[in-house]
């Protein structure tokens, strides 16, 4: 008896094997996904720092005690490490072998108490955090960084070229470096703001409340904010070589006596806008080489 | 231990002393223990950075004349002092000054670390032929490490050097322009800054 006899005087024998098939593929697809898991207690104000390459990596506040890493490893040509040390916990990506963007994808989902510190350091990949109430550090190259429901913080934010999102931060101290990637806050507040881009645009959407300094610079990219009509803030508002467009009803406070030394008042005055909102409450300073300034109320 | 160990663990040693197998590795080579030499030197230098009061006048004096030198600034004339585009009177001005030399201060010593860990020969990527040859000698070093690990990597840096590098030019350009302009010369600090961040996040990209 041959295999072909069979098959032939038996259909079903075909759909069992075709079935196999795609089992076989399947497992094979799904067999390099390795998930690798890590749990430390920590004490509060302890460090958890996670350093990889390519991929996400999400870390949101858990109840308790105890910080939990899980990875999601792509293929065998990379290995995850873990270890605690003191205060100090850390999880790396690491190749064993020269490995492209696919290859090298490692995931990550990191929860923590929200008394740690987190410093995240990733190549490309979506980036996310949230309700974390300690300091955070987070530099990316590509991908996306998203930021979420943080407060009495220090935020250090890094990108070389993703866009930036802070929603919902009331914080001591952001600080927000970027050189290409957009940056857009939503609901952001604290005493210190600055955020640094050089082509990237910057979008706030919110009242500047706190009291605080704020300042928006960059170089070739517009600044956009969106102020409620009951923003308290002193505005001072200067695009180098684009222009300044305010809607804002401010009182105006720009005369030669504020001028620079060595500035033409009328370029000056061209491109500034300079003044109060209701009481003098925070300081605002958005600052662009050639973008365009918008000023816009709610 | 080899010396990619005994590099990985850098911080540490500096910072603790490191263990037997560190100090065991750090009296045979010669090349590490000469970068450790140079990170103590430069963490030293960097303590000296905090100006706890104003330099003597001879300082900007010689600052001035630099900058005269440069173009950035005419000669004064007869008695007027004036003051270096960096570094004006107010407080606020000192802050961008310093702020400023500590920015320049920060790209020389990553660079100084970066060529001590990448000391390799130039490469000829073919893309360099193609477009004008604007880097500098450290901008190459480093665009070739990147474009040794990965190509597009080098490529995006590359694009962000030379915005940074146009940024700084645009800035330098309004400074002279308008040597009292605070806000001229907070631009030029964030452009400085801007590229001290992209040699920060490519010698930590070359060295993951």
């Amino acid at each position: 008896m041959n295999y072909r006899r069979v098959s032939a005087a038996n259909p079903s024998v075909h759909i069992v094997s075709a079935g196999m098939l795609v089992m076989v593929v399947t497992v094979g697809l799904f067999a390099a996904d390795v998930k690798k898991e890590f749990k430390y207690t920590a004490k509060p104000g302890s460090n958890v720092t996670v350093s990889n390459a390519f991929g996400g990596v999400d870390v949101r506040t858990a109840t308790g005690r105890q910080v939990t890493i899980t990875a999601t490893i792509h293929s065998d040509k990379v290995e995850v490490n873990s270890a605690q040390l003191g205060n100090r916990i850390r999880a790396a990506t690491n190749f064993l072998q020269q490995v492209d963007s696919k290859e090298g994808q490692v995931d990550y989902v990191v929860m923590v108490p929200p008394d740690c510190n987190v410093v995240v350091q990733n190549g490309s990949g979506i980036l996310r955090l949230s309700g974390v109430r300690n300091d955070v550090s987070l530099k990316a190259d590509e991908g996306q960084v998203e930021l979420s429901d943080i407060s009495n913080s220090h935020i250090h934010v890094q990108t070389l070229d993703a866009p930036i999102t802070l929603t919902n931060v009331r914080s001591q101290h952001v600080e927000v470096l970027s050189n290409g990637g957009k940056v857009q806050l939503t609901k952001v507040t604290g005493p210190e703001v600055t955020v640094k881009t050089d082509s990237g645009d910057i979008t706030y959407d919110g009242d500047f409340a706190g009291g605080g300094d704020y300042s928006l610079i960059n170089h070739t990219g517009n600044i956009n904010v969106n102020l409620p009509a009951t923003a308290s803030v002193d505005l001072n508002a200067r695009s180098m070589q684009g222009s300044v467009q305010n809607d804002f009803p401010f009182q105006p406070q720009t005369s030669a006596s504020v001028l620079p030394r060595g500035v033409n008042s009328n370029t000056y005055v061209a491109g500034t806008s300079k003044g109060t909102s209701s009481t003098n409450f925070s300081s605002v300073e958005l600052s662009s080489f050639s973008g365009t300034i918008r000023v816009k109320k709610r | 231990m080899n010396c990619a160990d005994f590099q990985r663990v850098l911080p540490d040693i500096i910072e603790t002393g490191g263990g037997a197998e560190e100090s065991s590795h750090l009296h045979s080579c010669a090349i590490c223990s000469d970068l450790v030499q140079d990170l103590k030197y430069i963490a030293e230098a960097a303590r000296m950075l905090v100006p706890m009061e104003d330099p003597s006048p001879q300082v900007w004096a010689r600052i001035e004349s630099s900058l005269q030198r440069e173009g950035f600034v005419r000669p004064a004339r007869g008695t007027v002092r004036m003051e270096p585009f960096l570094i004006s009177g107010n407080r606020r001005g000192n802050f961008y000054g310093w702020a400023g030399l500590a920015a320049m201060a920060l790209i020389a010593i990553t660079m100084l670390v970066f060529n001590r860990l990448h000391s390799v020969p130039a490469i000829d990527t073919g893309t360099t032929a193609q477009t004008p040859d604007i880097f500098s000698a450290d901008d190459k070093v480093l665009l070739n490490a990147i474009e040794q690990k990965n190509h597009s990597m080098g490529e995006m840096y590359r694009k962000k050097l030379r915005s940074v590098d146009t940024y700084i030019q645009d800035a330098k350009h309004s400074v002279k322009q308008s040597p009292g302009d605070d806000i001229a010369r907070q631009q030029l600090m964030n452009a400085y800054q801007q590229k001290a961040a992209v040699y920060e996040m490519a010698v930590s990209y070359t060295t993951r």
